[in-house]
């Protein structure tokens, strides 16, 4: 059953049309990645499928239900989004932060119960967190925000998780953490995951399918193997790159070329 | 700074500590002013003084303390408690901590109204004054949300734009207003612009808390929204508040709140914008406990303000704006400076 469905979805901003004539399907438990040069469409179509936007022109279905008939908060009982990174104005605490995830569940007026606690704990657990639950936002680096976000976002226990760059910021040894988790979350525990990046290689490793937007339509979706070729990077990103493959997983790997170095090769 | 997370009963706990200060504080304002009550007689008095029969106190100490000091202090209590309230409200709303309850121009059309009331010899019938002056705020309000309201949403910064239009537009009414006044009317519009807690009566206390009680309430059932929206609109979606209608019921909740509070007792600065940061720098930004404690501490605060406006100087009587701003303005200052060390 596909968990998330576009039907001919277009969307527009004012006169221009970011996205066009856009339909694909994700099943329960896949890990998709959505690639793509700027301005392709990634955010907008992210922002859609979790019903902040609404399309001028075609439909969402979730669960096989219009997004327009489900009510923001069950939306969010179903949909968490982790984003790249958002400054907060006022110094709520780390723990404080990551109850909000808990809203969706408890309405306007409920308190958060024994067992909300645990599963704020254990989401601070995972993103490596707990050490710090007590301090304020504000006191964080850029990347241990980050990981507050995360932890929100699976605070809220959501069937289907959306990723908006949001290892951008984070060093290499968190960005592959994160992923870990993720991925692990994905096969133990079929939680769906559509995850916008700009880093190719990583979509390669991590992702089942992967869809390369260009100019608001889908140039191709299909296994890494598929999507991951040089003549699609050069399409779409004009640029050119090698992709051979990695020694080790022997999925697809992209090599970026520079022109002012090609003359050594 | 560390501190434990919001629970029921740390809400409860704090909050009656603050409900009790507040009792002590009325209290002990009653009991002060030009007219010596001594303290063990006031506070029997207080206590038994409504019977018809008592009499433990001479019928104008019962005058000076049950139609003059208590109503006033009382009056005190919810205006400062209005504007404590309705200054959180506007600063999680507008994302911005310079925020108060009158920047978006509540005050401005709520003073037109007033002076008018003022100038065509309003001030002898009973809510004559206030209730043009509230005539004002709520026309101020509907000017503000239509200005700041387009494509049905309502964005932070065209408020903030449309309050600080609206209200350059209201001063100059204002200062035109002023211009063509006559010595005596001049006196009471000083008073009345400075922010004037002087004509407290029962029935204004009991319209003003009847609304008010209506407003926070309101308020209150919004506070877990108005801490997701505090994070940032788009992030409050995505945890599922319906932002657009939250913000709309919050902005009119918040306006009414200033309005009650304006239309009865002027403008009184610093109140609201001041004890949200203090209560939020001891207490943390969660609205579940910000706002009651705002609210129970803006009373107190008021009702200290105002006994010192009308003790402070024998046989004379200050506006109590003037006091909440030289003790407002100092520590304000304060405040930003521990801030940025």
């Amino acid at each position: 059953m596909a968990i998330v469905q576009t039907e001919g979805v277009g969307f527009r901003y004012d006169d221009e049309w970011v996205l066009k004539n856009l339909s694909f399907k994700t099943c329960e438990g896949e890990f998709l990645g959505i690639i793509g040069p700027n301005g392709s469409g990634k955010t907008t179509l992210l922002k859609i499928i979790d019903g902040i936007l609404m399309p001028q022109q075609g439909s969402v279905l979730i669960n096989e239900i219009n997004i327009r008939k489900i009510k923001r908060h069950d939306i969010a009982k179903l949909i968490a989004v982790v984003p790249q990174d958002s400054p907060i104005i006022f110094s709520f605490s780390v723990q404080e932060i990551v109850l909000m995830g808990r809203a969706p569940h408890l309405g306007r007026l409920r308190f958060e119960g024994q067992t909300d606690f645990e599963i704020v704990r254990k989401a601070m657990e995972m993103t490596d967190i707990l050490p710090f639950a007590a301090r304020s936002i504000n006191e964080l680096s850029g990347g241990e925000r980050q990981r507050v976000l995360i932890a929100r976002a699976l605070a809220q226990q959501p069937q289907i998780i959306l990723l908006d760059e949001s290892t951008a910021f984070l060093d290499i040894k968190h960005q592959i953490a994160f992923f870990d988790l993720i991925k692990n979350l994905n096969k133990e525990e079929g939680l769906t995951v559509i995850a916008v990046t700009h880093d190719i290689n990583l979509a390669s490793l991590f992702c089942d399918r992967i869809m390369l937007l260009n100019e608001g339509m889908i140039h191709c979706i299909g296994t890494p193997d598929e999507v991951i070729t040089e003549s699609n990077i050069k399409e779409v990103y004009e640029t050119d790159v090698l992709v051979d493959k990695n020694p080790l997983t022997g999925q697809p790997r992209v090599t970026l070329l520079s022109r002012s170095k090609q003359s050594v090769m | 700074m560390e501190r434990s997370t919001v629970t029921l009963s740390r809400i409860v706990k704090i909050n009656l500590l603050l409900v009790a200060v507040f009792i002590a504080v009325a209290i002990v304002s009653v009991l002060i002013g030009p007219a010596r009550i001594g303290i063990i007689q006031g506070l029997k008095g207080l206590l038994y003084g409504w019977h018809e029969g008592y009499a433990g106190l001479t019928p104008s100490e019962k005058t000076i303390i049950f139609s003059i000091r208590l109503p006033r202090v009382i009056f005190a209590g919810l205006v400062g408690a209005s504007l404590s309230a309705a200054g959180v409200i506007f600063q999680a709303l507008l994302r911005n901590p310079l925020a108060d309850p009158f920047i978006l121009g509540v005050s401005g059309g709520s003073a037109v109204g007033a002076i008018i009331g003022i100038i065509i010899g309003l001030g002898s019938v009973p809510f004559g004054i206030s209730g043009l002056a509230f005539l004002g705020a709520v026309i101020t309000v509907v000017l503000v949300f239509l200005i700041g309201k387009t494509n049905k949403e309502l964005h932070s910064n065209t408020l903030l734009l449309a309050g600080v239009i609206v209200n350059a537009f209201f001063s100059a009414i204002i200062m035109f207003l002023i211009s063509i006044s006559t010595n005596t009317d001049l006196h009471n519009i000083t008073f009345w612009l400075m922010g004037d807690l002087s004509l407290a009566t029962w029935v204004k206390i009991l319209f003003v808390s009847i609304l008010l009680l209506f407003g926070f309430a309101i308020i209150y059932s919004y506070a877990r929204p108005l801490n997701l929206i505090v994070t940032g609109e788009e992030t409050a979606m995505q945890l599922g508040v319906s932002v657009e209608r939250t913000k709309i019921i919050l902005f009119l909740a918040g306006s009414l709140v200033t309005a009650l509070a304006v239309s009865f007792s002027g403008i009184i600065g610093f109140v609201g914008l001041i004890i949200p940061h203090i209560m939020r720098m001891l207490l943390g930004p969660d609205h579940r406990l910000l706002l009651p404690a705002s609210f129970l501490f803006g009373a107190s605060f008021l009702v200290v303000a105002d006994t010192i406006a009308r003790t402070v100087i024998p046989h004379s009587e200050l506006p109590v704006g003037v006091i909440t701003a030289i003790c407002g303005a100092p520590y304000f200052i304060y405040l930003l400076r521990r801030r940025s060390v």
